[in-house]
């Protein structure tokens, strides 16, 4: 503004006023028109058009096109999102805090308890569920896995016909005309695959569109069933039951090539009963005996007193021999198969004999029925009957696998009969027989549906790919091993468009339920409407409906079942023989998209991400396979050879694994890999099979015929010429292989009977050089001991875990436990091959035998099995040489890792003798291109970025959940309060975690037990807080001698 | 090159005056020409110096370095071989390997000037000059093998708002203090050497920017008598100061080591061993250039063979230190009665049950075996002999740094931990770039600095001069 100010019409505003004013400026005091203009305008110094020079008009331009740039970036309007906040909250829900549901998954028919961890609504763990008789609180690795299937990006988001997205009220019209169509005659052409249903809703479902559709066929299919146990039964036993296995009664355990803690519904739990009897923790001195007759080793075996390496092929001819020791009628004489220890055999039946009523003698699924009859056989007479074998009425509504009806099904396919199919759940195009050719069926009939998590080669097949609920998005029930039902509740809203089976048959018969409802009215059916909703919560809260467990029925051996057995020929091996079994980790192949399984070694083999063909030295030999003659390895460097494998002129390549333990002349393949479609962790990545494993698919020699677990005869066995990069999480060359590793002192073992007599063993300090003042840092204090050094506080908590190497089977359960609990990252085959997995626990094996060098018996070594995870030493090797001091004591005895302060430079894993440490040599931990898995992580531990050093915390933050919870009530953190994940998931109970100031803790117990012992301490003074439990077996002294 | 010249005793041979002196050395820096010959065949009909032919090699191979180090900070540490159990590999092996190499440098300027020994004025400047490219060669390598090298910084003790200090137990961290050290004292004491160089070179320059350039450097060094006092006294100071480093570098590099407890790391002898494992490959590295480099620049007169028969002798002593480093091993496996120290030596010598066995051979062929020929005068005096035993003692000292590291690492206390080191694509490029740098800065440094110390050979000249006149037994060393 221009002054135009002079001295006479100054004060012109204030003429007429009367009183003190106030001004603020002489053009104010003036009153002029020009200060009333500028007063008025918004922005009086502005400039216009007029006024502006070419310069300033090029500047005004371009701040114009800056601001522009700057409205088009930052300013958008962002699209809105309604935010509505808890007006009142859920009930007892807490952010951050988690929120448990009991639940159930399903394999094969049978219901496991869960317990799924929540928070904000998301599962992020499974754990078992403590009331469900199948679990008793742990789960097995697969089925804690199951929680990342969830979150798996490559899960089947909408409905698709054709290829193109579709509705799936579109499905159902279509579907519902079809079956219109079809009514006239009774639904002739329908055909239901499903896998083995055991849930009392789904079955009654079907049975209600069976009803509506008569001649519709249901044809229930699953690679891995229990057909022989089945089959077994049938020709055994009157009334025709199902049997399990009370193994905490038992005091001899007889496996005849079977894994009953690995396979089958009641895994978890027979592996608690078999190795609760061998639990001498709590000051027992009785242990269960175990003797395995097995193929190839499993973890039943290597926890086994004894253990037999036999042909799958000859057991039938062994349990003949067995039963003929013991008597049983009808046998007669039978010859121990060439190659067994008459000694060895007649021991174990006199033990048998000794313990009559509390023995188990089992047999694996693989074994043909005739086995199964025996072995019925056996236990009877052994009068285990009610008492360690139980009998009830078949759990599953339609037990049998029918691999029958499914090759009729398929011929009526192709010959044109079938206008209708849906498979539900599973994939049969993939583990159907290979002499069975559903694709060759799916392509012939005009309408094809198929309900799947996954597009995989079914979906491929069919036009219809139907999205499937994830058993925790979807309601449901299901039954355990023994008859217990219980509800399967969804502890999420479903991630997609997707439906679980109950679901679908409801919309497919025209229903307008909600899956709860659905349920509900059928329990409320089963149960009576009395008391329903208290029953109903009561069930959903405990994760198992009371009372529902299937009642003992009495079963009896058929006369002459013995004369029949007796008469019968076994088929047996000329030459090699191909076992087939399910793979100890993705199964029959529904979790191959599974990382976290396809990272977690397999037991014993310790092998990932491929399956192979396994085989001991020798038939390795045999065959051709080159071998490091003298140990009996292939060396690190060196890759797998391939062999084919051609059983009725179908072949399958194969990277032969040489499995020390294995019995002569056994190849064994397992199932579920070989995969082509469903997701990119099952295939091999950029179709290069050497970085993302694959494997091989076995299902080219599964058969429809009789058994079709093994090939006895007929197969033919070709090397390759080809090599094949297996990545193993552990190199061969273990112990005992040169004379100075034996007395690393690893591994300490002992029989039961010397364990008893031994004396209790002081326990020593380690020898120094120094003065304990010295070594312990604190110079110039006299009378300080070690113990004092903080290290020992006893007014402070003071962590520390027990392993017991008696009862570690290598089930690997912990090791997926800690994964799901910690974040832990998977790295892809290629990464193993380099030896950068990140598992924070491992399960290390070693083999060992009587020689050294040459001598040592490589086909048959003892096996042992040693986890290790962070030994939390309290002198630990790592702390001192960080140069950020990342890795710290903390005053209750856990050696911490500081990860926003770790620069990485790899030095204490360098300096940690147990190798402990994980390095994120990339960005492992990011999920940033498929956000959804970000959705798993527990929000309690932190996502470690690349270039950061990681290890076992002894679960840090469920500690502090504890002290938090503790110092609320005012108190101490109970024993028995803070549980590892690993502790948790552990069948065996083999881990217990406490604080060991407190001296009635069960930690500190056992820390003090004569079996305990420090790795490598005597060599290193580490001081681990983790102490193992030196492994104790109770062998037969009649073998023994 | 000739196989053989004649030896003699003397140390600087030729006609000399100062002008032909300054001519000869300077001349190589104010003269371009001097460095288009002689004149080598390439491929294609091509000619081209040698000097032109390293340089472009090594600017190559800078290229590849900066490549490997994108790729690494962008990607990670998982693009080398470093694997669990074997958290360093070539990583830690180069930086030892060009720390050692850097050491001769050091020795030469410091040690041998504090012992008066006239023969070090010939090759100290070249040799302190390898020091600091070594020693940068050798930086790049702990920075860049943190997983997180943004925040490798932390090693440092600086002030923070969050109080937090470097761990000083870790002897990571006397690395950071004894490696910084090193290079700073090296490179003040290589420039304050240089500044009367730089002086005469103003002096003869034609240039104007040479004159501009050199007058800078050279902060206004006029010969004076007072000069020359203070800068004695700065040098001697600064020997002073350097003499102690050469032995504690390369010791606390060693510590790195033997503060652990990993098999084959744990080792007392380590710090004197490492030391003289420095010299010897510090001093091969010396005579590898000086023999091409007096050539090529027609500078026999100042590198005479008696050098040559010096440096051979130095490496023959500090190779035998190693050996007995080697011997002490053994014998400490064995009178440890320790399962793993003798299996680690088993697996360093089985030839069929140890992977990595052929390196350990190797090793001892080519630190023990080939130089044991520098006993014999007449091998000294041949320059093949003596080129390809320097060449053998450098790969020889890389092999060592790979079975003490990565080897040791493969198979320490658990056996169920036992692994394999394998490296990538990617840790040779990076080896190879920084060997490509240090070459490139080499021929830098020839191309614009002067390769031998003008002054002190004018000084080395006048003091001969004056020992003709009855002081010869004096100066005979």
């Amino acid at each position: 503004m221009k002054s135009n100010v002079d001295g006479a019409n100054l004060g012109e505003s204030l003429k007429g006023k009367t009183g003190r004013r106030y001004w603020k400026s002489l053009e104010q005091l003036a009153g002029t028109p020009e200060f009333q203009k500028w007063v008025d305008d918004e922005f009086p110094h502005r400039s216009t058009l007029l006024k502006l020079d070419r310069r300033e008009l090029l500047k005004f331009m371009g701040a114009g096109m800056m601001l522009a740039g700057l409205a088009a970036s930052g300013c958008r309007k962002l699209p809105e999102h309604r935010v509505v906040p808890f007006i009142a909250g859920p009930e007892d829900y807490v952010p951050g805090k988690p929120v448990y549901y009991a639940s159930i998954a399903t394999m094969g028919g049978y219901a496991t308890g869960v317990r799924v961890k929540t928070h904000e609504g998301r599962p992020i763990k499974l754990d078992g569920n403590p009331n469900h008789p199948a679990s008793l609180g742990s789960l097995d690795a697969r089925t804690q896995a199951q929680v990342l299937d969830l979150y798996d990006p490559d899960r089947l988001r909408m409905p698709t016909y054709k290829g193109d997205p579709a509705a799936w009220s579109e499905f159902f019209a279509k579907a519902g005309a079809k079956l219109e169509e079809l009514a006239p005659n009774g639904g002739s052409g329908v055909v239901l695959v499903t896998q083995m249903v055991g849930s009392p809703t789904l079955h009654s479902q079907i049975q209600n569109f069976l009803f509506r559709h008569p001649a519709a066929q249901w044809v229930q299919y699953e690679a891995a069933s229990r057909r022989n146990m089945i089959e077994g039964a049938a020709m055994a036993l009157s009334p025709v039951t199902e049997s399990h296995f009370r193994f905490d009664l038992a005091k001899v355990v007889v496996s005849l090539d079977s894994n009953v803690m690995m396979e089958g519904p009641a895994a978890a739990r027979y592996q608690r009963d078999i190795m609760a009897g061998r639990d001498l923790g709590s000051g027992r001195t009785e242990m269960n005996r175990v003797y395995a007759v097995e193929c190839a080793p499993t973890t039943l075996g290597v926890i086994a007193d004894h253990r037999m390496p036999l042909r799958a092929s000859l057991i039938p001819a062994f349990t003949r021999a067995l039963a003929a020791r013991l008597g049983v009628a009808g046998i007669g004489a039978a010859p121990a198969p060439a190659g067994v220890d008459e000694n060895w055999l007649a021991a174990m039946a006199r033990d048998l004999a000794a313990n009559r009523g509390a023995s188990v003698v089992v047999t694996g699924d693989h074994q043909p029925g005739t086995v199964h009859a025996l072995v019925h056989a056996i236990n009877e007479h052994l009068g285990n009957f009610g008492t360690t074998v139980v009998h009830t009425n078949p759990v599953l509504p339609k037990p049998t696998a029918e691999i029958t009806a499914l090759g009729t099904a398929v011929e009526q396919m192709k010959a044109g009969q079938v206008q209708m199919v849906l498979v539900l759940g599973g994939n049969p195009v993939y583990d159907s027989p290979a002499d069975i050719d559903f694709k060759g069926g799916l392509d012939n009939v005009g309408f094809t549906a198929h309900l799947s998590m996954h597009d995989d080669e079914t979906s491929g097949a069919c036009q219809w790919r139907l999205p499937l609920s994830h058993f925790l998005e979807a309601w449901g029930d299901g039954r355990a091993f023994d008859g217990t039902a219980s509800i399967q509740q969804p502890t999420i809203l479903p991630l997609y468009d997707s439906k679980s089976e109950i679901e679908f048959f409801e919309a497919l018969i025209g229903g307008a339920r909600e899956g709860m409802e659905i349920v509900q009215d059928y329990w409320r059916g089963a149960m009576g409407e009395a008391g329903f909703d208290v029953r109903w919560h009561t069930a959903l809260g405990d994760g198992v409906i009371a009372g529902t467990q299937l009642p003992a029925v009495q079963s009896q051996v058929l006369q002459g079942l013995g004369q029949a057995i007796a008469q019968m020929d076994d088929d047996v091996a000329s030459g090699y023989e191909v076992v087939i079994q399910p793979d100890p980790t993705v199964f029959d192949g529904r979790f191959a998209n599974n990382g976290w399984l396809q990272e977690l070694p397999k037991p014993i083999s310790n092998l990932t991400w491929d399956n192979s063909a396994q085989m001991n030295h020798d038939t390795a030999l045999k065959l051709g396979v080159e071998i490091d003659k003298k140990y009996g390895f292939i060396p690190a460097d060196r890759e797998a050879d391939m062999v084919h494998i051609t059983v009725d002129g179908r072949t399958v390549e194969a990277a032969v694994y040489v499995n020390h333990g294995m019995a002569d002349g056994v190849v064994l393949l397992h199932l579920g890999y070989g995969r082509t479609r469903g997701g990119k962790v099952l295939l091999p990545l950029r179709n290069k099979p050497e970085d993302h494993g694959g494997g091989f698919d076995a299902y080219r020699l599964f058969r429809s015929g009789k058994n079709p677990w093994m090939v006895v005869n007929g197969a033919r066995f070709e090397m390759a010429g080809k090599t094949y990069p297996l990545a193993n999480s552990q190199f061969h060359n273990t112990i005992d292989m040169t004379k100075v590793d034996s007395d690393r002192e690893i591994l300490e073992e002992t029989t039961l009977s010397a364990f008893l007599s031994a004396e209790p063993v002081e326990h020593h300090e380690n020898p120094t050089l120094y003065d304990e003042d010295m070594a312990s840092g604190v110079i110039g204090k006299s009378n300080t001991s070690v113990e004092d050094m903080g290290w020992n506080d006893p007014n402070q908590y003071q962590w520390a875990m027990t392993i017991d190497l008696t009862l570690c089977t290598g089930c690997n359960a912990c090791v997926v436990a800690c994964q799901s609990e910690n974040n832990i990252p998977t790295v892809g085959k290629y990464q193993v091959q380099r030896g950068r997995e990140m598992h924070w626990i491992r399960i290390d094996r070693y083999y060992a035998g009587d020689g050294i060098g040459s001598e040592w018996p490589v086909n048959d070594p003892v096996i042992r099995l040693q986890p290790v995870t962070c030994m939390q030493c309290e002198n630990a090797p790592c702390e001192p040489v960080c140069p950020v001091a990342a890795t710290v004591h903390s005053k209750e005895g856990l050696n911490q890792m500081v990860y926003n302060r770790c620069v990485g430079t790899r030095y204490c894993s360098n300096n940690c003798p147990y190798k402990v440490r994980r390095f994120n040599f990339l960005n492992y931990g990011n999920h940033d291109d498929v956000p959804v898995k970000n959705l798993l992580n527990n929000p309690d531990v932190t996502v470690r970025g690349r270039g950061v050093m990681e290890k076992c915390t002894y679960c840090v933050q469920r500690i502090n959940h504890a002290r938090i919870e503790a110092k609320k009530r005012g108190d101490k953190i109970k024993d028995g309060e803070v549980t590892t994940a690993c502790m948790d998931a552990c069948p065996s109970r083999a881990i217990v975690f406490g604080n060991k100031s407190d001296e009635t803790s069960r930690v500190s117990k056992l820390l003090h037990d004569k079996r305990s012992y420090k790795l490598l301490d005597h060599h290193l003074n580490t001081r681990p807080r983790t102490v193992y439990l030196s492994r104790v077996t109770n062998p037969n002294q009649e073998i023994e001698a | 090159m000739p196989n053989k010249e004649t030896f003699d005793e003397r140390i600087l041979t030729g006609e000399q005056s100062n002008a032909i002196i300054d001519e000869a050395i300077g001349g190589v820096v104010l003269d371009q020409k001097r460095h288009m010959h002689p004149e080598i065949k390439l491929p294609m009909g091509l000619k081209a110096s040698p000097w032109m032919v390293l340089l472009m090699i090594g600017f190559l191979f800078v290229n590849v370095l900066l490549l490997a180090i994108t790729a690494l900070v962008f990607t990670g540490i998982g693009i080398w071989g470093n694997n669990q159990p074997v958290g360093w590999g070539f990583d830690i092996i180069n930086f030892v390997w060009w720390i050692g190499i850097g050491h001769a440098g050091t020795l030469i300027s410091a040690i041998l000037l504090l012992l008066r020994q006239q023969w070090r004025n010939s090759i100290n400047r070249f040799a302190e000059a390898m020091t600091i490219f070594a020693v940068l060669c050798a930086g790049m390598f702990p920075l860049l093998h943190t997983g997180r090298p943004w925040v490798a910084y932390w090693l440092f003790p600086y002030p923070n708002v969050m109080g937090l200090w470097p761990q000083f137990r870790s002897p990571l961290i006397w690395d950071v203090f004894a490696v910084s050290t090193y290079l700073t004292v090296s490179l003040l004491f290589w420039y304050v050497g240089l500044i009367p160089d730089f002086a005469t070179l103003r002096d003869r320059a034609k240039k104007r920017a040479a004159q501009i350039v050199f007058g800078i450097l050279s902060m206004g060094w006029r010969g004076s008598a007072k000069h020359w006092h203070r800068y004695m006294h700065a040098s001697i100071i600064l020997a002073g100061l350097s003499a102690p480093l050469v032995l504690s570098v390369h010791s606390i590099v060693s510590l790195d080591f033997a503060m652990s407890i990993v098999p084959g790391w744990n080792v007392t002898i380590f710090p004197p061993y490492f030391v003289a494992g420095a010299v010897y490959a510090g001093f091969a590295m010396v005579i590898l250039f000086a023999i091409p480099l007096r050539k090529w620049y027609h500078l026999q007169d100042y590198i005479t063979m008696k050098h040559f028969d010096w440096m051979s002798k130095v490496m023959l002593a500090t190779g035998l230190i190693v050996c007995y480093g080697y011997a002490m091993e053994w014998f400490y496996a064995w009178y440890s009665g320790t399962a793993v120290e003798q299996s680690l030596i088993f697996n360093k010598m089985h030839l069929f049950d140890a992977p990595y066995s052929w390196a350990y051979w190797l090793l001892l062929l080519c630190n023990f075996a080939i130089p044991q020929g520098l006993w014999f005068p007449k091998l000294r005096r041949n320059f093949k002999y003596l080129f390809t035993v320097c060449l053998v003692i450098s790969v020889g000292m890389w092999l060592e740094r790979f079975v003490i590291i990565p080897m040791s690492l493969t198979r320490d206390y658990l056996p169920s931990s036992f692994g394999y080191y394998s490296p990538t694509i990617w840790d040779f490029a990076m080896f190879a770039g920084t060997i490509g740098f240090f070459v490139f800065m080499m021929m830098l440094f020839v191309r614009f600095l002067p390769m031998i110390t003008i002054f002190e050979i004018k000084e080395l000249k006048h003091h001969l001069d004056h020992d003709k006149h009855g002081h010869a037994e004096e100066v005979k060393a």
